[in-house]
């Protein structure tokens, strides 16, 4: 192609499109001081509350923060549970209750612990000792000592077993022991 | 760690918060424990692999088996051995142990004297293998891997928890006839440990005779 058509090819582009970048600026003061006499509605809370979370850039202080009041949100919640646990009990739930009036120190045991000691808390001081395991379904044998005395018999559990004279609870969570 | 990551993650301890169980110990930190043990190099040297495979494949929990080191950690030599050699022998098999160690746990923990704990333990001990092989005659199970390092099948759990429940009725001598008790046991499993479709075939096939026959395999000569 000889330089001259070339040179007017281009002259020809550069015409077109800067006739085409006028048109978008036609009205374009108009449009600028439209929005700045109605500024656009706020964004709905929804959309805000998802660019809150999924945004990009976490700052860590206020994940720390919101992480910590979760977290005693959820002992909060734990604690409730101990307290709600005096109502009659479901036979699958997993809250260990006792009454030991008077006593000093109550653990539960059992094999979801390997048979290491669970402290109860009485927090009212009414001798009703309680506390409550996450457990996942199954059939868990357990017992209470109070003040190192082995108490077997939990008048709240599924069946007993009995080994050399002395019982253990059991209890079954989810299935058909439910 | 990202700010998420850590955000997800007490969010999850918040959640999971009422009495936590104490972090699950390690399959290092376990035969890190067993290496230390005042008992024969020998045993060590066979235990320690296949106590390894059994933690590895969920034939032994790790929490229950540092306890169950722990407390043989604290008996005399003679004694830590003829536990462990027991529980051994059971995870050779491809047996779950957590029962086998659970109930030296627990005898001991009663304060029951240590003929109590081998009587008991060679009492399950023996049921495994009885119950094994009886509902494999029966073909209520398969041959499964049997062995400590294969693939932990449903049909193990089965056999542990039939197994023990005949176990308890004998140790425990209740007014229920075996067979009713066994079925009990195992109707209310039904859909949380046992799987219907593992469960049922021995419910079905579920007898006196059957229940003899593994009583008769345990105890017998």
């Amino acid at each position: 192609m000889p330089w001259d058509d070339v040179e007017t090819w281009i002259r020809r582009v550069i015409d077109r499109e800067v006739r085409a970048g006028t048109s978008h600026l036609e009205g374009l003061e108009a449009r600028v001081v439209r929005r700045l006499a109605h500024p656009p509605r706020r964004r709905p809370l929804r959309a805000r509350l998802r660019e809150a979370v999924f945004h990009r850039e976490f700052r860590l202080g206020y994940a720390f923060a919101l992480g910590l009041i979760l977290v005693a949100a959820g002992f909060g919640a734990g604690r409730l549970s101990v307290l709600l646990s005096r109502r009659p009990m479901h036979p699958g739930a997993n809250t260990f209750t006792l009454a030991a009036p008077g006593a000093r120190e109550v653990a539960l045991v059992g094999d979801f612990s390997a048979w290491q000691p669970i402290t109860l808390f009485d927090h009212d001081g009414d001798g009703v000792w309680s506390v409550t395991v996450g457990l996942p379904p199954g059939r868990y044998e357990y017992a209470f000592v109070v003040d190192g005395r082995w108490v077997g018999q939990d008048p709240l559990a599924a069946e007993y077993v009995r080994t050399f004279g002395e019982y253990v609870s059991v209890r079954y969570i989810g299935g058909g022991g439910e | 760690m990202t700010a998420r990551a850590l955000l997800v993650l007490l969010v999850g301890v918040g959640a999971a918060a009422q009495v936590p169980l104490a972090p699950a110990p390690s399959v290092d930190q376990v035969l890190g424990f067993l290496q230390g043990m005042a008992i024969s190099p020998e045993l060590k040297a066979a235990v320690a692999p296949v106590l390894g495979a059994g933690m590895t494949t969920g034939r032994a929990g790790t929490r229950v088996a540092l306890e169950f080191l722990g407390r043989l950690a604290l008996l005399p030599r003679a004694q830590a051995e003829e536990a462990l050699l027991l529980v051994h022998r059971a995870l050779e098999r491809g047996f779950i142990v957590d029962g086998l160690m659970n109930e030296v746990l627990k005898v001991l923990q009663m304060g029951q004297p240590w003929e109590a704990v081998m009587t008991t333990l060679r009492v399950r001990f023996n049921l495994l293998l009885a119950t094994q092989q009886v509902l494999l005659t029966h073909r209520v199970i398969g041959p499964g891997s049997q062995a400590p390092g294969g693939p932990l099948l449903e049909q193990d759990r089965l056999v542990v928890e039939t197994a023990w429940a005949v176990g308890d009725w004998i140790l425990g001598q209740p007014r229920d006839t075996l067979e009713s008790y066994v079925r009990s046991r195992l109707v209310r499993l039904r859909g949380s440990v046992l799987s219907p479709g593992v469960v049922d075939p021995l419910l079905a096939a579920l007898t006196p005779e059957l229940l003899g026959q593994i009583a008769s395999r345990a105890y017998g000569p």
